[in-house]
């Protein structure tokens, strides 16, 4: 279990959040922009330091200001999938599927297998030896999901993961990603604006307005009472209200 | 009374002025050029550098500028790569300090370096208890490249760092790299095409270098006599040799030049979209 705590202050902007997510479940994080959610997973991925708060893993401190921990990035069980993908222009599919690997230091042929079976496992085999800009915006995000995953994560963070890509590729690669998270067994964050993504992909929702939460429940409860003019309006006609 | 269309003077005024300027402007820089090579036949020049003087000359500008080079690179990638990723107090000292030399007369610098290292110097003094003299050596010779070269490296280095996309260091955070690591298989990759145009600029101020040479190191033929200073000597004695030395700091600069402009196109080819400037996060 995901336990977040933190107070956060960015200029004048607030985060103020309290939320926890089950490990083998898809915790949707819903809003409108700026309102927090990709502050939010860089406080778990460890690229933001909280004003106040601590981050729990299980038994595990991520942070706790209190009690001045606070473990770096690279010392998380973490894997951050950003808006972009964030892949490295210059090495291969191949190679950016392998570089977590890499950088822990595992054995050359240990690193070769693992990153080989997750380049087949997301369908990249034959593209294993392609630049980022050489693959489609779909095979892209097939890149950066298998270069989180090979990792093993416990926690795996989706930042929009749909929005880069175009609306005629986004249908496909939606489905194919559910069928990805289905299969996981870490705790998963997912942030979007989209209320079709959010309906789809997700187990649960927490809905995060100026900073705030204001509601969290499964998508049915939160429909059923929404509780703010957002929340109504996410759901919209589609949902027969 | 209605104003009439506005005379076409103007408009044709302007571009008019572009074209003087630039003509203007190409004529004072090509002139002395062509006026250096037009000046001695090929066969007279080729007789020239073949000079033992010459010979000297060139040999040891190329050792001590591509040495110089060597230091400048190894001391400057770690004050390049703090200057763009890290705020200390105390920052723009050092940053006034690195740049400093760009701007500092060369002899002057020559006459800072021999103040610090000469034999009654702050340096020299230790360093002469120890037999160590360094002016009048070919390593004062380095060390003046180096003290004018440094900045070029710094500057481009430090553009090319700055430039890494602060999204994929953060990415490979979150692969688990440490920050050696980053700097290793990220930083380092993507810089790449400005550290090796920086490196090839020092090299390039490193081989020009005459002021803090012949105040620091002095002009000893075989020990200290680089090539501006082999050209400068043989002026007053021999201005064929003079400019047959000339063409060939001229060709050398002008293809090291041309070698960078034309480089990047390729070198970019993997590096360009990770150089895009860092759009704010968004929330």
């Amino acid at each position: 279990m995901l336990d977040v705590r933190t107070r956060l202050r960015l200029g004048s902007f607030q985060l103020d959040v309290a939320l926890t997510a089950a490990m083998g479940k898809v915790t949707v994080v819903v809003g409108e922009s700026g309102s927090g959610k990709t502050t939010l997973l860089r406080l778990v991925a460890g690229l933001l330091r909280p004003d106040q708060g601590a981050i729990t893993l299980g038994a595990r401190v991520l942070v706790d200001r209190e009690r001045s921990v606070f473990v770096p990035p690279e010392s998380r069980p973490v894997g951050y999938v950003a808006q972009d993908y964030a892949l490295f222009p210059h090495l291969t599919a191949e190679e950016n599927v392998g570089f977590g690997l890499t950088a822990s230091r595992l054995p050359r042929i240990e690193v070769r297998e693992r990153t080989r079976a997750a380049l087949e496992r997301f369908g990249l085999g034959g593209l294993a030896t392609r630049h980022p800009r050489e693959l489609s915006g779909g095979q892209q995000q097939r890149v950066a999901l298998a270069r989180a995953l090979v990792l093993d994560p416990e926690v795996l963070l989706l930042d929009e993961p749909l929005s880069a890509l175009d609306l005629v590729s986004r249908r496909s690669v939606r489905a194919e990603l559910r069928r990805t998270l289905e299969s996981l067994s870490c705790a998963t964050l997912l942030v979007t604006h989209q209320p079709d993504e959010a309906l789809s992909l997700g187990d649960r929702m927490v809905v995060l307005e100026s900073g705030r939460i204001t509601a969290s429940g499964t998508q049915g409860e939160l429909a059923h009472d929404p509780r703010s003019p957002y929340i109504a309006e996410f759901f919209g006609p589609a949902s027969g209200r | 009374m209605t104003p009439g269309p506005r005379p076409t003077a103007p408009s044709a005024l302007f571009p008019a002025l572009v074209v003087t300027g630039i003509t203007l402007l190409a004529l004072f820089l090509a002139l002395p050029i062509l006026a250096l090579v037009l000046r001695v036949p090929p066969g007279v020049l080729a007789a020239h550098l073949s000079e033992p003087v010459v010979q000297e000359a060139l040999r040891l500008s190329l050792l001590t500028s591509v040495a110089a080079t060597a230091v400048v690179v190894a001391l400057g990638l770690p004050a390049a790569y703090l200057l763009a990723t890290r705020a200390f107090p105390g920052k723009r000292v050092l940053e006034v300090m690195v740049d400093l030399p760009m701007v500092l007369p060369p002899t002057v610098a020559g006459i800072a370096l021999l103040l610090a290292f000469g034999r009654m110097g702050l340096a020299g003094r230790a360093l002469a208890v120890f037999g160590i003299s360094i002016p009048f050596t070919t390593t004062a010779v380095v060390m003046a490249q180096v003290f004018m070269s440094a900045p070029f490296f710094i500057a481009a280095a430090r553009a090319g760092f700055a430039g890494v996309d602060s999204r994929l260091l953060e990415a490979a955070a979150t692969l688990r790299a440490s920050e050696a690591h980053r700097f290793r298989r990220v930083m380092l990759p993507l810089a790449l095409p400005s550290l090796i145009a920086g490196a090839a600029m020092a090299w390039a101020r490193a081989l020009g270098e005459f002021g803090a040479t012949i105040t620091f190191a002095g002009n000893l033929p075989g020990v200290t006599q680089t090539m501006p200073l082999a050209v400068y000597i043989s002026l007053q004695s021999d201005l064929d040799a003079a400019v047959a030395l000339s063409i060939l700091l001229l060709a050398w600069s002008f293809a090291l030049l041309l070698a960078l402009r034309s480089a990047p196109a390729f070198w970019m080819g993997g590096g360009a979209d990770a150089r895009r400037s860092d759009p704010a996060q968004a929330r």
